[in-house]
């Protein structure tokens, strides 16, 4: 294992948990330093008598601290895996305490127990269950019929007066679809409303995101007649929730999985993180979406840059790119990984991609051999080809992705559609640097 | 996609005014689908739309670009600096760490390596905002941050560094002032030259600006062009004389020294019923100024009932002169001369206005003399002044003598210091620091951190306040401190490793 200090601070909850954190990366702040396999200890001396006793689970990145910090990881997690990227020589290798041996024994416990426990909670009535089922589809039939309603109001009326509705008149319509049990669909129509009727080209960004949601009033309608994969997808957008626990009965796929971004949005009090991971094997993304409010703990701790051995089970739907880490083995040491040689083979796959899936926002890809420039106000991404796309506007990092260039191609990772993507992370000399 | 443009129009008027049919689509879609038309026509409009949505989408592809546009960047000669110290610059930009990012980037320079390119945009950045490490992080960001500064016109302050010459003809009066700073500083002759070169067409508040730029380093060699300056303008006339003062061999100075030549004198006489002699300053201070004097900024009238006009006179010119004129005329070193003038009464009061002098004219013999020999309570107002004339290793001396004396103001001196301070030095001011703590916060020690050595971590617990309520304030300053010491030293380690 061997994560950047970038990296590792990534994981910090705020700002000054990383500065603490590096403060504590200082090995006269630690009476221990040790190792074993699968984790790393040390104890600190803090304002109390006796030192914090802080650990780390290797194979998982997991952190665990004996400090009354309600922050996770606290700063002694961090200064502790800090001092560890910075000079391994610092820990001694020896066998695990006891303190750390329990808890990493509890951990695994804990993931038996929570096995166990889901398994006594699949028990449930299935005649109630299917009652429940029919009572909310109805709801929801409803629901869509009054949102068709609404829609065609609005393709009578035309776009134009679309800019100058007041923000309840999406709002009213989200909130009694979230009546009507269809979140997904409740979701898609803030989305029109949070469209930024002053930036150039709302209007195609407006009309793409009706016709979504009109393609899903309709594939639901026929729900009987579509296959497996397009029913969960339809049930998804519409906002029926999948089981993680049944999700993570079915089987799961291997592989090394890079951690290729890590992204987190705050609203209110919840944190929403998006993590993009490939398989080195099978070469397929996946979208690890975690979410938590202040004070809980994410489920899992994914180091950008880094690679874990771990079973992914992906969410049911067409071409899902969805996942739930299913088990994790270990962190590996990092392979390369090779993306399409050109944007034509990025939109071409893509394109298949999206007409299989209508509903699909964007596509993530590893480009190979990418040139960032600037083209008379327009920022680019041009490939081996002479062919590009540009840079979604909302992009900050286009100083720092030049500079990691210098006019030279590099191996790029974005997420985007049609011709425009936002790079997210690049590699220079197989380096791996977040953007 | 000329359709989908259609259809967005149409979209916009919507389906009532402008209604969306089979023969909107593409060809290519009619020819291989059956399109049905519903009775409805706005759901007609949406099923009809998402055909062509799907095309659009589906048929994406990138757009070519023929020319090359950009120019590669050179290969670097130098380095790139370890990993671990690229990470302690990410940290002290983070943070904004005023005092560290000078610390590093000297480091860096001196140990002929660069920045990493991921981070030369930030330190572009700082460069923008800060034009005094402008060179440094020019040195530090290699070709690759020439190669930027080509692409961003906010990052272009490297051009004009490059070509002074273009500057001083093209350039704003703000880089054109920048620019006269900087020569003025490093070679004040180029700076002098570029300034008479243009002189003739400059207006008359650029002359009286420039002039002001122009004290620095002034000497001998600016003379006989600043002599020679005839101009109309009142302001520009005055900055003229300004200038003149701070030349010793100019003839206002010279008249300056003539009048004191005339007015002040040795007298040598018998005490102790003529077994000794005894010498003594005799200050004429009723002698008959001539006119010309107050034609050149000398008052005539004291303001001060208690300072006589003569005295007011005399200590004007004083002031003016270079302190080393009355070794010349006095034929005594520099101790002897204190010495004397502090005998006697009448001659003390003019001591101040010496040490004054000595400021102006930053004469280093004189100043350490006073801050050595004369009598603190006489050069009380102007021993901070004094300091600050000295090299970082003497300003710490008399620092370190002083800072009981003037806290506040040498805590603040010390802070221009190039050099780190000594642990004595160190240990005086966070004495008070410490007491001071409202005054002195997280900020301060951001700006000092580069000037405090890490030997002090193990005394910082000796400098808490005695009273209660501040001592929880100094003990936050007081992490904040250690910690900013910690970064500093791993800064250290990480060019040393």
């Amino acid at each position: 294992m061997n994560f950047s200090e970038e990296q590792i601070l990534a994981l910090a909850p705020d700002e000054s948990s990383k500065k603490s954190g590096r403060e504590l990366a200082n090995p006269s702040k630690w009476v221990k330093r040790e190792l074993s396999e699968r984790a790393l200890w040390g104890e600190c001396q803090g304002s109390g008598k006796l030192p914090y006793q802080t650990q780390i689970d290797l194979a998982n990145i997991a952190f665990k601290c004996s400090c009354p910090s309600r922050k996770f990881p606290c700063k002694h997690g961090l200064g502790l895996l800090l001092l560890y990227s910075r000079d391994q020589k610092l820990f001694t290798k020896t066998a695990e305490p006891d303190w750390v041996i329990n808890w990493l024994d509890k951990r695994s416990e804990r993931e038996e127990k929570k096995s166990e426990k889901k398994e006594k909670e699949k028990k449930v009535d299935p005649v109630a269950q299917a009652k429940r089922q029919e009572n909310r589809i109805k709801r929801v039939e409803d629901g869509m019929a009054d949102l068709k309603l609404w829609m065609q109001d609005i393709v009578r009326n035309g776009l134009i007066n679309i800019p100058g509705k007041d923000p309840s008149y999406f709002e009213n319509v989200s909130r009694r679809l979230v009546d009507a049990q269809a979140p997904g669909l409740a979701g898609m129509v803030r989305t029109l409303g949070n469209i930024n009727f002053f930036a150039d080209g709302w209007q195609t960004l407006f009309f793409d995101q009706l016709i979504r949601i009109y393609l899903v009033l309709e594939g639901f309608s026929h729900i009987g007649q579509l296959s497996d994969e397009m029913q969960e997808e339809l049930k998804t957008l519409v906002g029926f929730t999948q089981n993680q626990e049944e999700l993570k009965n079915e089987a799961g796929v291997r592989d090394e999985w890079y951690v290729l971004s890590r992204r987190t949005e705050k609203e209110d009090n919840l944190t929403t993180e998006r993590n993009w991971l490939y398989g080195i094997q099978t070469k397929r993304y996946a979208l690890i979406l975690q979410f938590y409010v202040k004070g809980q703990l994410p489920e899992t701790s994914l180091v950008p840059g880094s690679s874990i051995d771990a079973d992914l089970v992906f969410y049911k739907g067409v071409n899902s790119m969805r996942a739930l880490i299913k088990e994790q083995r270990a962190v590996v040491s990092k392979k390369e990984v090779v993306g399409f040689p050109s944007w034509n083979e990025v939109l071409s796959s893509s394109g298949e991609a999206v007409a299989l899936n209508p509903w699909i926002t964007s596509v993530p890809a590893i480009v190979e051999n990418v040139t960032p420039l600037l083209l008379t106000g327009k920022r680019i991404l041009k490939d081996e080809n002479g062919e590009a796309v540009v840079i979604s506007d909302h992009f900050e990092e286009i100083w720092k992705l030049l500079s990691l260039s210098g006019g030279k191609p590099i191996r790029l990772f974005a997420v985007g559609r049609e011709q425009s993507f936002e790079p997210l992370s690049a590699w220079v000399d197989n380096q791996y640097i977040a953007l | 996609m000329k359709a989908w443009d259609e259809i967005i129009n149409k979209a916009l008027l919507g389906s009532e005014k402008a209604p969306l049919t089979a023969a909107d689509l593409p060809l290519e879609i009619t020819n291989a689908y059956d399109v049905q038309e519903s009775p409805d026509k706005e759901d007609t409009f949406l099923k009809i739309s998402a055909m062509a949505n799907q095309y659009r989408q589906g048929g994406a592809r990138p757009f070519k670009v023929t020319d090359t546009l950009l120019p590669i960047a050179h290969p670097e000669s130098k380095e790139y600096c370890s990993k671990q110290a690229n990470e302690m610059l990410k940290v002290v930009l983070d943070e904004d760490i005023a005092g560290l990012l000078l610390f590093w980037l000297r480091l860096c320079s001196s140990s002929n390596q660069l920045a990493h390119p991921e981070i030369i945009p930030s330190l572009l950045n700082a460069a923008q905002r800060k034009k005094e490490i402008r060179t440094i992080i020019h040195n530090v960001a290699g070709e690759r941050g020439k190669w930027l500064c080509d692409l961003n016109p906010e990052w272009n302050f490297t051009q004009a560094q490059t070509d002074a010459a273009r500057t001083w003809s093209e350039g704003t009066a703000e880089e054109r002032k920048e620019l006269l700073t900087s020569l003025r500083k490093t070679d004040p002759d180029a700076g002098r030259k570029y300034l008479e070169s243009s002189w003739a067409t400059e207006g008359a508040n650029e002359k009286t600006a420039f002039l002001e730029i122009m004290k620095v380093n002034a000497s001998d060699g600016d003379l006989v062009w600043v002599e020679s300056l005839k101009e109309k303008a009142k302001k520009v006339n005055d900055a003229i004389l300004a200038l003149l003062k701070l030349i010793p061999s100019s003839a206002v100075i010279r008249e300056y020294e003539g009048v004191l030549s005339n007015c002040v004198q040795l007298k040598t006489g018998k005490a102790l019923l003529g077994m000794i002699s005894k010498t003594e300053v005799v200050i004429d201070e009723t002698y008959a100024f001539p006119e010309s004097i107050f034609k050149t900024g000398i008052e005539k009238m004291s303001s001060n009932k208690d300072i006589s006009d003569g005295q007011n006179i005399i200590a004007q010119l004083t002031m003016q002169v270079p302190p080393s004129f009355w070794n010349r005329h006095l034929q005594r070193t520099t101790e002897e001369i204190i010495e004397l003038m502090q005998k006697s009464k009448q001659a003390a009061f003019y001591l101040p206005a010496i040490a004054i002098a000595s400021v102006h004219f930053n004469d280093q013999t004189w100043t350490k003399v006073i801050l050595e020999k004369a009598d603190k309570d006489l050069f009380d107002r102007s021993i901070v002044a004094l300091i600050e004339g000295l090299s970082d290793d003497e300003r710490t001396k008399y620092a370190l003598k002083f800072i009981e004396r003037h806290p506040a103001e040498i805590v603040q001196l010390m802070l221009s210091n190039e050099k780190e301070w000594s642990l004595d030095l160190t240990k005086a001011i966070l004495r008070y620091t410490a007491r001071e703590v409202y005054q002195y916060n997280k900020q301060f020690y951001k700006q000092a951190v580069a000037l405090i050595p890490a030997s002090i971590l193990n005394h910082l617990d000796s400098f808490t306040p005695s009273e209660d309520q501040r001592k929880p304030y100094w003990q936050t300053q007081r992490d904040e401190l250690a910690r900013l010491l910690m970064i500093k030293q791993q800064t250290l380690q990480s060019f040393n490793a």
